[in-house]
Parts: C-alpha cells; sequence; structure tokens
C-alpha cells in the first residue's frame, strides 16, 4: 500500500464512525494504524531524516539525521497526534516529492544541500501562513470544537526541533551537556560563540 | 489479633506522615504506617539516572496518557519521566461538582518525592489574619506556639535560605542559602533601592540541602528532583524520615493498605483502630492503637474521618462541629509578569539551581500604604536565567546557520509567578459522594470550590504589581500573563478538617486532636484554619512533630 492510499484509509476512518475514531485510539501502547505504519519503513524513516536533515543540517555539529530524527516522528506522529493531524502529516508527506518536482524539476532526496534549504524555506513560509488562517478559523470556532489539523510542515519541524535537542547527540555533541554538574555559578563567564548548557 | 496491635497507627507516609514515623518510633512507640500504594524504595525505584533521550516520548505526553489522566493532563504533572509517581486516575476518581484539579501521590512517600520544596514560615501576620479580618475562625496558635516546631523540623529537614531579617516571613534554622546568579544579584539591589528597603528579591528558601547532613549527599545542582534523588539531596519520606524511624526498629510499613475507617468506641469516646483493606487482595484487616495519627494528605484525611461514621457521628468522625469536609483551601496562582534583561553578554549559569527566587508578601502589610480592594495577599517565585536563543526570525527558520544560532545562549529573561490566599469560605467544600465508588468500591470525594471575588480582585495585583517592580528596576519588555486558574492546581490542599478554639467552630483543637476522640491527630494539610500566601508543607512538619510531642506526653499521663 502506497502513502496515497493510506491516506484515504484515515480519512474514511475518521469520517466513518465516532466508534472507529474511538477504537483508534484505545489500548495500552498505541497501535499503529496501518497508514501511520507507513512512517515506520525504512525508506520513509530515511526520507524524514533528509527532510529533518534539511530543517536542521550537519554543521561544525552533527544535524538531524545524525541525531535520529528520522527515526523519532514516526513514534511521535503514532503517539502524540491526533487523527487529523495524523491525516495532515500523511498527506503532506505525501505530496513532498511533487512539489520538488514542480519547483525544481526533481525529487527531494536528488536535490542539491542548497536547493533543498531553499524548498523547506519554502515550505516554512506557507506552514507559518498556514498556522496563522488556522489560528483564526479556531479561535472562530466553538472553544470545545475539534482542533483543526496543523501544517504538514509545521509539524515535521516541531518533532525536528523536539527530536534534536533531545537526543543523545543533540544534547550531548551540539549543546553541551552535564549530568551532575555538582555546582552552582550563577557568575560563569561566557565568550561569544561557545555552545549553550544542555538543559 | 494480637499481631495487629501497636502503640500507634500513623495513616499515610508523605510528608506529615513520615513526620508523624520518625517521631512516633523515636518517643519509643511501636508504630505501623499504613500507605494505601505500592512501596518506593530510596534510589533503587527513582528515575534519576535515565537521560532524556532514553524515553520514547523524551519526556512528553502521548494521546495515550492524556485520555488515561484526564485530570494530569491540566497541568505540567502528565509527563513520561515520573508517571508512576502520580495516582491512577482510572482507580481513584472522584467528582468535580466543579472544576477541582487533584495531582495526587498514591505511593510510600506521597507527594514528598514530587513536591516543591519551597519552604517557609507562617507568621503572626497569617496566624492572626482571621481574627483580624472576620473570615474563616480563629487560630488555635500562635507563631511563638509553633515556632520552636519550625526550628525543630527545619533542623532534620535541612532547608537552605538566608536569614533575611523579615518580619513577614520570619527566619528560620536554615542551611546556606544557594546562590544568585548575576542579574538576580543586581536586579534584587536595585529592587531594594527603588523600594526603600520594603519590597525583596530574596534566595527561595528550599529543602535541598547546601551540605552534608545527617547523612545525606549535599545538592548537585541537577535539578531533577522530581525524579527521585540518588543523592537524597532534597527531603522526601525516604531520604529524611524513613530512615531514623527504621533504625529505631519500632516501624512497620505497610504498602497497599487503603484505611477504611476509624474504628470508634462510644463509651471510651476514643478510637481504638483503623479498618483497612489490602489494595491487592481486597481482604479486610483491622489494626489496633492507642494513638491514631491521619496523615493522608488534606483532603483524604478527611475522607477517612468521613467514612468513618457511626450512629453517633453520622456526618463522620469529628463532624460535631458541622466544619468537617468545610473551608477548603488552595493557593491560587498561573499569573504574574515577565520580561528581558539587557548586557551580561559574557556571563552565563553553569549548574541546575533548583530553587528560584521568592518576593516576599509586601499588600496588606504594615507599611503597605496603598489601598486595596481585597484582603490578604500574595508572593512571588521567579528567577533570572539565560536560555537558549529560540528565536523565529522570518529570514531564517531553517538550515544550518539557524540551527548554530540556536546552539548559543539568548537574552537574560527574568520572571515571576504570584501565589495567592485564597480565604477559607465554608461553602468550599468536600463530601462523599456514594453514587461513584473507586476500584474498591469505596465511595469518592466530591469537590465543591471555587475562588471567589477577594481572589478575582488579587489577580490583576499579582500582574500589575509585578510589572510595576520590574519596569522600576529596568527590565525591558515586561509583559504580564494569566494563563487560568483551576481550584486545586496549586496541589496545596488546605482545610477540611480545621483547628480551632472550640470544639463547636472546628475540627481539631490547638494540639491537632479531633475535638470528638482525642487520641486521634489530625497534622497534615486538612489541619489548616487559614492558608497564608507561602508554601505550607513546612508548616504541616512542624505541626505534626509538636502534635506528636504532645500526645506522647498525654499517653505517659494516662490522658489518652
Amino acid at each position: 500500500m502506497n502513502r496515497r492510499e493510506a491516506i484515504q484509509r484515515v480519512a474514511m476512518l475518521i469520517g466513518g464512525s465516532v466508534i472507529g475514531a474511538n477504537l483508534f485510539l484505545e489500548g495500552c501502547t498505541r497501535p499503529a494504524t496501518k497508514e501511520v505504519a507507513v512512517l515506520f519503513e525504512k525508506d520513509t524513516m530515511n526520507f524524514l531524516g533528509d527532510l529533518a536533515e534539511a530543517i536542521l543540517p550537519e554543521t561544525s555539529t552533527p544535524g538531524a539525521k545524525e541525531a535520529g530524527v528520522g527515526e523519532f516522528i514516526p513514534v511521535m506522529i503514532r503517539d502524540c497526534y491526533d487523527p487529523q493531524d495524523q491525516k495532515a502529516f500523511l498527506e503532506g508527506l505525501d505530496g513532498v516529492d511533487e512539489r520538488s518536482k514542480k519547483e525544481f524539476g526533481k525529487k527531494f532526496q536528488e536535490l542539491s544541500k542548497d536547493e533543498q534549504l531553499q524548498f523547506v524555506n519554502m515550505l516554512d513560509k506557507e506552514a507559518k501562513e498556514f498556522q496563522k488562517e488556522r489560528g483564526q478559523k479556531q479561535s472562530e470556532l466553538a472553544e470545545d470544537a475539534e482542533p483543526l489539523p496543523n501544517h504538514f510542515f509545521h509539524m515535521l519541524k516541531q518533532i525536528t526541533l523536539t527530536g534534536f535537542f533531545t537526543s543523545e547527540v543533540g544534547m550531548t555533541k551540539a549543546l553541551r551537556y552535564v549530568k551532575i554538574p555538582g555546582k552552582y555559578d550563577g557568575n560563569y563567564p561566557y565568550k561569544k560563540g561557545e555552545r549553550a548548557f544542555a538543559p | 489479633m494480637a499481631d495487629n496491635v501497636y502503640d500507634a497507627i500513623v495513616i499515610g507516609s508523605g510528608i506529615s506522615g513520615g513526620w508523624a514515623a520518625k517521631e512516633l518510633t523515636e518517643k519509643g512507640l511501636k508504630t505501623i504506617m499504613l500507605e494505601r500504594g505500592r512501596n518506593v524504595e530510596h534510589i533503587k525505584d527513582y528515575h534519576a539516572n535515565k537521560d532524556t533521550w532514553e524515553y520514547p516520548h523524551r519526556g512528553g505526553r502521548t494521546k495515550q496518557m492524556e485520555k488515561d489522566y484526564p485530570v494530569l493532563k491540566r497541568d505540567y504533572p502528565l509527563n513520561e519521566k515520573n508517571l508512576d509517581f502520580w495516582v491512577n486516575e482510572k482507580e481513584s476518581p472522584y467528582t468535580e461538582v466543579k472544576r477541582f484539579d487533584w495531582y495526587r501521590g498514591y505511593h510510600v512517600g506521597g507527594r514528598s518525592l514530587m513536591w516543591g520544596r519551597q519552604s517557609y514560615r507562617f507568621s503572626d501576620l497569617d496566624f492572626e489574619a482571621n481574627i483580624k479580618d472576620g473570615h474563616g475562625t480563629d487560630w488555635p496558635i500562635r507563631y511563638a506556639d509553633i515556632a520552636p516546631w519550625y526550628s525543630y523540623a527545619e533542623k532534620w529537614a535541612g532547608i537552605s535560605g538566608n536569614r533575611d531579617g523579615l518580619d513577614v516571613l520570619p527566619d528560620g534554622d536554615f542551611l546556606p542559602a544557594m546562590d544568585f546568579n548575576v542579574v538576580e544579584k543586581d536586579l534584587a539591589a536595585r529592587l531594594q533601592k527603588e523600594y526603600n528597603g520594603k519590597r525583596h528579591f530574596i534566595m527561595g528558601r528550599t529543602a535541598n540541602i547546601t551540605r552534608p547532613h545527617h547523612g545525606r549527599v549535599n545538592c548537585q545542582y541537577q535539578n531533577q528532583c522530581w525524579l527521585g534523588c540518588n543523592f537524597g539531596a532534597y527531603f522526601s519520606t525516604q531520604s529524611s524520615t524513613l530512615p531514623p524511624a527504621v533504625a529505631t526498629g519500632n516501624l512497620t510499613l505497610r504498602p497497599f493498605s487503603i484505611v477504611t475507617r476509624i474504628l470508634y468506641d462510644k463509651d471510651t469516646q476514643k478510637a481504638t483502630g483503623v479498618e483497612i483493606v489490602d489494595a491487592e487482595t481486597n481482604q479486610t484487616y483491622e489494626f489496633h492503637a492507642k494513638v491514631i495519627f491521619v496523615c493522608a494528605s488534606a483532603f483524604n484525611s478527611t475522607w477517612v474521618l468521613m467514612n468513618s461514621a457511626t450512629d453517633v457521628w453520622e456526618g463522620g468522625l469529628g463532624s460535631s462541629s458541622g466544619e468537617l469536609g468545610h473551608n477548603a483551601m488552595d493557593h491560587h496562582f498561573r499569573c504574574g509578569a515577565s520580561g528581558t534583561v539587557e548586557g551580561y553578554e559574557d556571563k552565563y549559569i553553569f549548574g541546575r539551581r533548583p530553587t528560584g527566587l521568592y518576593v516576599p508578601r509586601f499588600v496588606n502589610v504594615p507599611g503597605d500604604d496603598k489601598k486595596r480592594d481585597y484582603v490578604r495577599g500574595f508572593g512571588y517565585q521567579g528567577a533570572a536565567s539565560r536560555g537558549r536563543w529560540s528565536g523565529e526570525v522570518a529570514e531564517m527558520s531553517v538550515g544550518g546557520d539557524w540551527k548554530d544560532a540556536m546552539l548559543e545562549p539568548g537574552s537574560w529573561s527574568v520572571g515571576f509567578g504570584a501565589f495567592g490566599e485564597i480565604l477559607p469560605y465554608h461553602e468550599n467544600r468536600i463530601y462523599l459522594d456514594k453514587d461513584k465508588k473507586d476500584k474498591w468500591g469505596l465511595p469518592v470525594l466530591a469537590m465543591d470550590m471555587e475562588i471567589k471575588d477577594n481572589e478575582l480582585k488579587m489577580r490583576p495585583d499579582m500582574m500589575d504589581e509585578m510589572k510595576d517592580m520590574l519596569e522600576k528596576i529596568g527590565v525591558k519588555n515586561v509583559s504580564t500573563y494569566d494563563s487560568i486558574y483551576g481550584f486545586g492546581q496549586g496541589i496545596h490542599e488546605m482545610g477540611t478538617a480545621r483547628m480551632g478554639t472550640d470544639s463547636k467552630n472546628s475540627v481539631l483543637n490547638k494540639h491537632n486532636q479531633v475535638w470528638d476522640a482525642k487520641n486521634v491527630f489530625v497534622t497534615d494539610g486538612a489541619a489548616m484554619t487559614s492558608g497564608a500566601c507561602v508554601n505550607p508543607s513546612l508548616t504541616y512538619m512542624a505541626l505534626t512533630a509538636r502534635a506528636v510531642d504532645f500526645a506522647v506526653s498525654e499517653l505517659k499521663k494516662g490522658n489518652l
């Protein structure tokens, strides 16, 4: 089953019945629906890792891919997002290559680093615009109304940031991590360029 | 049956129960401490060794967790890291007549494992508040009655702080305070100057030890207290009160023991013991003792009393005054102000300090000339810090340059949140909801309380006063916030079995002794006659030690 089929199934599940939606959420560890399970396929995680890497690339410190963000995203989408957001994420992800072809004539993973950066920059701007409108629309709905879906890239970027800065690589190799500081110095010298301490 | 006979029974093993067990056993009483939940062993059952990246969701919350914990999810407690320190809400539901957030810890140590550790003394401003403005009933004690017991509790628990010499916030027997950071130090000095010494940023007094103390290792500045501390550097039952109690050889600790009622003898007008249901086997047992300390956390202590109804006291043990279950309190908060501090770019912070600044109450105190349209007051907790740069700028919010910028510290900021007193309203109450049962078939509590006019009038001041202060001392971009308070969110439940001067106006006398059953003592938050605006746990420690001292001397005199 490809992602497009998967999305249609999610749509049916959500639109189908309330009972379906409840079943969807039950269980101790949340079982991935077949649709979300696609995210755990090796190729997809690799693809997600490349997208995340474009957002937080390797510089003098490791990037999002090395930090395992590609593997982290499926876990978060499966366990921490509502069905309407899962659907939006899968749809958005499904459209990445098509969009990339339209803008650059190549699939995302075939783009140069510069082109990838341009591409995610473009999505970022669109996502920001989308989120602004979403907020406006949501505020016009009743207070207990179902949340409207978020933009695919908005979610991707949030999870990438969280995933990177809470990963072992992010905390210990990008930031400075001192597990047991042993003391407090609130007058500690700092020189521009030195990295921040991990929380 | 002889196996089930002790000198003393302690119900609950949190801050108050732990203290009761320590004091009773050290005074030679064979004591059983009954805890409704599982055991949590010091160090072994903590989570401090685990790093953030070892959690599948990095400490966050899943949709399943939100579904399983509809109350916890309303605030920070719902998280992946110490979820097993929080109550199972499905097993132990309650009824919200009005919204009430109840954050509970049902295990050995109770909330002493997750508490905020801020430790302040009440002053006579607090003990005299009710009699002076007419809200609630008079406290049966004054500062002088409890001061020696505050010292006693502080010396064992280990409270770090400065002696600041302020009337509204009496000094204690402290370990050395934690340090101000460079920005806090300057802001504190400017504040003193701007307000002619009438307002203060002081170092938060916290139950984190700053040097080795009674066999415990001093704080290592990890600021992960609520995962449990392998160094025993913050006060908890496990780190501080349980070891000496165990060392006496007089303590029996029985986890999975839900006390269902106190057994009352009409002829002697005393309690004879308690009945429990074993949470694992559902078996019922009785334990008998000469004296009973009820320390099950404020509202659960009152639940035990209410569920101990007999034909003598239909409303529950201690209900003769009509006050049992009434005068519920908390601290209202989640509003304040924050801003940014310019400069100090060559300064940073090493280590994670597990406390912040405290701003003692300055409204409605002697020397406050401003007319306020509310009574009582509030204090603030906050800090200055230098976080990571996390700016979203239009030109740059993806890519390598952006990432590198985010790996550096950002600018300094400072923020404070206020904690305000809630008046003891008779109509703010809890009662047994006999239509709803928990996993063990026991009736649950119904919560029916709300903040009223006085608190609502206080909240704008809680924001505006801080805004003014921050602006006066040069903080930039100051903004206020009110993220809406839900009753109970302060996790400072107080009242419902208050102390008082007379058996007609209260449940407990000045020794925390139930008027209607003199060998029963309630020494946790339930006993509070008013709430003040400071964190209350230190007062429970002091009241508990004081009440045990009294109880044991009465026992020796043959009065119990």
